[in-house]
């Protein structure tokens, strides 16, 4: 056994440093409202003369409030727009007392405010900037928690984040602010830190320019980033050496227009109408009210239904029915070249980041991590279903479509959620579309439908279905999509064909209880440390990490499909579903008994797990509040250890459900070897699952071992485990 | 926490741990097994020290508000497990905390969530539950009731330039 180093001070270092270096991903909120859109319906083919339309909210929308109004103006040439800056409360307010159209709210509506008859029609989140002055001289990157440890006043000095000795100043934008708000929910400024300190010196209004002129070159301020990009007297901060145009750049805010349902207002209708409408581009020249010599190129075609689908009011890259993208109100003139400094903000458009914030706001607080059903889609992974066959009359279909795909696609005019099931052959799956239109189908024109459909209702909460199974040894399929009301079909995933087993004839045995013949595999029967884990020859499989998705890739091929358009209209496939690892990986196993192996195959699928890409970053002082707040923990000395459960079970606080015996140990400070893995470590982790599991422990120095569970709402928690530690 | 200690009969310490965690190693027998076999047969050995920590599920849980969950979800490499019966084990790779790679440590944490799961080890139908691999030898035997994801993952913390990567092979059958 070798002399090993002083592990204590390395870990405590390790620990100061991740103080200021916290996770890039770990504060990503994804949100996006899903409360539902009102029912589609066209646009009005004109407004009453000296018809007015009034919006009011967030100043975070000015700059896309004004490419609407345009896009609103050139549709309604006769009517008028009065557009107002105050505040979303107060807006909201007036809202409600029939003094306002329209809302541009920089936050999610409230229970209270939804209530009251208001819907709100999301659009995308945009980024929100940390900036300095341009006349700044600090030149490096910050991470969260700097930023947060600046907001607060406990970082005074630029000097301590490796800039000159010069006081900071934080320009702070009021409490009212909607930009502020969506900071706020940041995981950096959790448990109440979201406070200023002596070091703020807020501005009084909500106002960019504010903002801006109050930087100098001691101020560090934040701000939507439409606002601040491109401009010669500010700067924006890369944290943790990510640019907002970067995915993992975190903090965003979440926008929608509000109007009131109960009491909509013609101009009410028509802009949420237009809001709704996918872009034409013919509708510059083939619509009679347009008038193409006001239609700037980046109005005209900013001013979509994009809003919806886009990230960011900045210029894109052509579509690809070759109009851009890019929101820039002309009025402004922004779309111009962009300057050396300028990012590629049309990545903003790709990754389209779901509705977690209204999953994360409505979820009952004592649903327990354990049990996210459905699981959040992950707003930048594609919608999937699965579908599994159960039995020969019975397949289950499960799916994770994120709300940012949900929202689209009612924005885009879905109106039910249907799940189809249909039968496929040959390798045959639904066609994709076309434009030769089946007159047999009215509203199917897109493509040709299987013979063999069965479509059901599904409710945008439900994330699987058990379905009959018509005809059984047959391949199928399921589909999940919105239907419009002109019976257009928006596909949102699609499963991989599965085989459904035949029945069995007269005389055979019969399904178990549940239907899955596998199950009826004895585990026992199956040598665990040898099945599989021959070396393959290669990897059969793209590996599931950062790289891992050349399938994800298609998917966002598919998502960059909003937008276009066939003859029959929009196909906005939003997204397909993932290939399954099945068969293609499948290798032979032992012969097993007729009886209890019918399939005889196993399938492969190979993860591979990143030492970085895939590690979850605990805080240094997250690390430090479990080892001393939280854990149970136990001195270990040099010595051989053996550690097991005894006794309890951990059941997230469901006294209806008996738990499960385990526990989850961190064990730090001192070299220590598992038996399992016979490395000496500094640090590792171990769980201990049942009472027969043990952890067989070598500590070569002083230890510590912590003993935890995670949950995300321990509060009424009461059960415990006894975790019996034996030193030899 | 409440500590209990007992004391036992019969102890192992210095040269003869490390013959010990050879042998049992050597022979891949339950230690725990091994070392009641031990220490039952005790003759001529010093004390022995159980010592009970009772780990509570509220004053002893890391609260993980639904944002690290979705960081989590999010960072971690997920699959989802079909039904039946889900054998997942460590087949290369390592990880660890610092820049010398040999005393990286064949590790990794699952998440398993979404579904219905059953893992062999404790017996008892779960929506989710938190299992590490640890070593090659290592196994998760699962049966899944209902289709689950499964998250891994490690904890860190500091996110280093290290590029090593660990691969799980993740067995249906």
């Amino acid at each position: 056994m070798a002399t090993k180093p002083i592990h204590l001070t390395r870990a405590v270092a390790l620990l100061l440093a991740t103080a200021a270096a916290g996770p890039i991903a770990a504060e990503r909120l994804l949100a996006q409202s899903p409360a539902p859109p009102p029912s589609p319906a066209p646009v009005a083919a004109q407004l009453p003369a000296g018809t007015v339309l009034r919006i009011d909210g967030s100043s975070s929308m000015l700059l896309t409030n004004k490419d609407q109004r345009d896009r609103f103006l050139k549709r309604f040439p006769s009517a008028s727009v009065e557009l107002g800056s105050s505040r979303t409360y107060e807006a909201i307010q007036a809202l409600i007392n029939g003094d306002l159209d329209i809302v541009a709210a920089g936050r999610p509506l409230t229970a209270a405010e939804r209530s009251q008859g208001l819907v709100e029609v999301p659009i995308q989140r945009e980024k929100i900037a940390i900036v300095i002055g341009s006349q700044n001289p600090f030149d490096g990157t910050l991470s969260f928690e700097q930023f947060a440890h600046m907001f607060r006043g406990e970082i005074t000095n630029w000097d301590e984040v490796g800039g000159p000795a010069k006081p900071i100043r934080i320009v702070d934008r009021p409490d009212f602010s909607d930009t502020r708000l969506a900071l706020s929910r940041y995981t950096v400024f959790a448990d109440d830190s979201f406070r200023i300190g002596a070091t703020a010196d807020p501005v009084a209004e909500d106002d960019t320019e504010a903002v801006v002129e109050a930087l100098g070159d001691d101020g560090i301020g934040y701000a939507v980033v439409s606002q601040v990009q491109g401009r010669r007297d500010v700067r924006i901060l890369a944290m943790h050496k990510t640019l907002p145009n970067d995915p993992r750049y975190p903090y965003s805010q979440p926008r929608a227009y509000v109007y009131n349902a109960q009491t909509p207002t013609p101009a009410a209708l028509a802009f949420i109408a237009l809001l709704k409408q996918k872009p034409d581009p013919a509708a510059s020249t083939a619509s009679p009210t347009a008038s193409p010599s006001t239609a700037s190129p980046s109005t005209a075609s900013s001013s979509t239904a994009a809003e919806i689908s886009q990230a960011t009011p900045t210029p894109a890259p052509a579509s690809p029915d070759g109009n851009s993208a890019g929101l820039t109100p002309a009025a402004d003139g922004a779309a111009k070249s962009p300057p050396a400094r300028q990012f590629p903000w049309w990545l903003l458009g790709i990754p389209l980041l779901g509705g977690l914030l209204w999953w994360l706001l409505k979820e009952d607080p004592k649903t327990p991590i354990a049990a996210p059903v459905p699981p959040p889609a992950a707003a930048d992974l594609p919608s999937r279903i699965i579908l599994t066959p159960r039995h020969c009359r019975l397949a289950y279909a499960y799916w994770e479509v994120a709300d940012q795909a949900l929202s689209e696609a009612r924005a885009w005019g879905g109106r039910d959620l249907v799940l189809r099931l249909f039968e496929v052959g040959d390798g045959q799956d639904m066609p994709e579309p076309t434009q030769n239109a089946d007159p047999a189908r009215p509203g199917e024109a897109e493509r040709h439908l299987p013979d063999s459909l069965e479509q059901y209702a599904v409710s945008e909460e439900q994330c699987d279905l058990h379905l009959p199974i018509p005809l059984d040894d047959r391949d199928y399929q399921v589909e999940l999509g919105y239907v419009t009301d002109d019976n257009r079909w928006l596909s949102l995933a699609k499963s991989a064909p599965v085989r459904v087993p035949p029945c069995p004839g007269p005389g055979e045995a019969a399904q178990n209880s549940s239907g899955a013949a596998i199950e009826t595999v004895p585990v026992a029967q199956y040598d665990v440390s040898a099945v599989g884990f021959q070396p393959p020859p290669a990897r059969s499989r793209p590996a599931y990490g950062v790289e891992e998705a050349d399938g994800d890739r298609e998917d966002l091929g598919n998502l960059s499909e909003v937008g276009d358009e066939t003859a029959d209209g929009p196909w906005p496939s939003l997204a397909r579903s993932a290939p399954i690892s099945m068969p293609a990986g499948a290798v032979s196993v032992a012969p097993q008994p007729a009886a209890t192996a019918p399939s005889g195959t196993c399938a492969i699928e190979t993860l591979a797990v990143h030492s970085r890409r895939n590690a979850v970053s605990l805080g240094g002082s997250q690390m430090q509040y479990l080892q001393d707040q939280v854990g149970a923990n136990y001195s270990l000395d040099p010595g051989f250890y053996i550690l097991r459960v005894k006794s309890g079970a951990f059941n997230y606080g469901d006294n209806t459900h008996p738990g499960e015996p385990w526990v989850l140990l961190w064990i730090y400070g001192g070299q220590v070897s598992n038996l399992k893995t016979g490395v000496w470590v500094n640090g590792t982790w171990s769980t201990l699952n049942g009472y027969a599991d043990t952890l067989s422990l070598e500590v070569d120095e002083p230890a510590q071992l912590c003993a935890f569970f995670i949950d995300t709402f321990p509060e009424n928690n009461a059960n415990a485990v006894t975790l019996s530690v034996i030193r030899l | 926490m409440g500590q209990h200690s007992l004391k036992f009969l019969g102890c192992l310490v210095g040269p003869r741990a490390i013959a010990l965690q050879s042998l049992v190693h050597s022979l891949s027998i339950n230690p725990l097994s091994f070392a009641l076999l031990f220490l039952s047969g005790g003759s001529g050995m010093d004390g022995c020290t159980v010592t009970d920590l009772t780990v509570h599920s509220k004053r002893n849980c890391l609260q993980f508000g639904p944002e690290q969950m979705e960081a989590l979800q999010r960072t971690g490499v997920s699959v989802l497990l079909g039904v039946g019966t889900n054998i997942v084990k460590i087949r290369s790779g390592s990880f660890g905390y610092g820049t010398d790679t040999r005393h990286n440590e064949p590790v990794v944490l699952l998440w398993i969530y979404g579904g219905r799961v059953i893992n062999q080890k404790t017996n008892v139908a779960v929506s989710a539950t938190w299992v590490s691999l640890n070593g090659y030898d290592d196994a998760l035997v699962m049966e899944v009731v209902e289709p689950a994801t499964l998250c891994a993952f490690f904890f860190d913390t500091y996110l280093d330039n290290s590029d090593e990567e660990l691969i799980l092979s993740v067995v249906r059958i």
